[in-house]
């Protein structure tokens, strides 16, 4: 008896060690129309992707945008969370005029986002001024 | 030589911990970056930034300011800070206010204070609008009337905190409410409200 206890101690440690390391699953279910009643004008995008576990965390779906009626353009970003777990990350939206001009606005700041697994959000931004024509999407790993 | 190598040996293996115990050297960081402190319980320059940032927006996309074209006036309302922190007014309503001058939709009345009165953040202006105010129409003296001296908006804004505690985690959240009212008729022609909460059992550098 006491050999056999010998013998599943260290398995039982090493189960017992896995479920404590390993993240709870957390995952979202959705529901919507079959035939949604809208129609998003999508934008074709240029991706770069330098980090593969943030792609899966927090991949870019789709881009859509639309000018309003004050003038300012408004960019809406579909994140996705392939993963099981919670996940963040950090984004932000940098702007451009037509001569392709940086500009400066405090709007640009790094924001937080939060996605349980398998969730997909949206991002919105509103552009600083009515002479930004373009905009850059940024996504970064949270430091922990 | 041999009986040195140790002694070199352990030399380098201090220089290594001695390196490693001052990881925190002074720094300047970028304020709207991911590098900043976190707290739990007070408000931080990047919680005031990303209440700014959803207020300005909601602002812009609602095209309530400018829309003839011209920059809208908007005047500083009151405010208050129900909070147990002493927060200043303008760590959220300054980043607003440049927002929208730079959008061009709005430009702020700084003669006139939050009770109305001749007598806001510019003294020299303030000066000079009430001694054109005092000169009446037909009266002697300077007959300039200040341009403009009425706003078309004002912007009231409202702080609110919120404590919660279960066992070592604290949380603490942050409610801004803001209203833009009409002046002439006192409607309120945008609101909106932006909450930040922060949950944790200390503070932390970076988010």
């Amino acid at each position: 008896m006491d050999r056999t206890f010998c013998r599943m101690m260290p398995i039982a440690l090493l189960v017992l060690t896995a479920v404590a390391v390993l993240p709870a699953c957390e995952t979202v279910n959705t529901a919507e129309r079959a035939e949604p009643g809208y129609e998003r004008v999508y934008i074709d995008d240029k991706r770069v992707t330098t980090d593969d576990s943030l792609k899966n965390a927090a991949g870019l779906v789709r881009l859509n945008e639309t000018t309003l009626e004050s003038g300012f353009l408004k960019v809406q970003a579909e994140v996705y969370n392939d993963t099981r777990e919670r996940k963040r990350a950090n984004y932000r939206f940098e702007w451009f005029d037509a001569n392709g001009m940086l500009i400066n606005t405090s709007l640009s700041s790094w924001k937080a986002i939060s996605l349980t697994g398998k969730e997909s959000q949206f991002i919105t931004a509103v552009s600083p001024t009515k002479t930004a024509t373009d905009f850059r999407l940024k996504l970064i790993e949270p430091e922990d | 030589m041999t009986k040195l190598l140790p002694a070199i040996a352990l030399t380098l293996v201090a220089a290594l911990f001695a390196g490693a115990c001052t990881n925190n050297p002074a720094r300047r960081i970028d304020p709207s970056g991911t590098e900043t402190i976190t707290t739990t319980d007070k408000l931080d320059i990047q919680d005031a930034t990303d209440a700014a940032g959803a207020m300005s927006e909601s602002l812009l996309a609602s095209g309530v300011l400018g829309r003839d074209g011209e920059p809208s006036i908007i005047a500083i309302d009151r405010y208050v800070n129900n909070t147990t922190q002493q927060i200043d007014r303008d760590e959220v309503v300054k980043k607003i206010r440049v927002t929208l001058n730079k959008a061009g939709v709005a430009q702020t009345l700084t003669t006139i204070d939050s009770r109305g009165e001749t007598g806001g953040e510019s003294n020299i202006a303030s000066k000079f609008a009430r001694e054109n105010v005092d000169a009446a129409p037909g009266s002697e003296g300077n007959a300039i009337t200040p341009d403009p001296l009425v706003p078309d908006y004002a912007l009231t804004y409202k702080i609110l905190e919120n404590r919660a505690k279960a066992g070592k985690i604290r949380q603490t959240t942050f409610t801004f409410q803001m209203s833009l009212v009409d002046v002439r008729n006192g409607l309120a022609v945008w609101e909106d409200e932006q909450q930040v909460t922060k949950q944790g059992d200390k503070a932390a550098v970076g988010w």
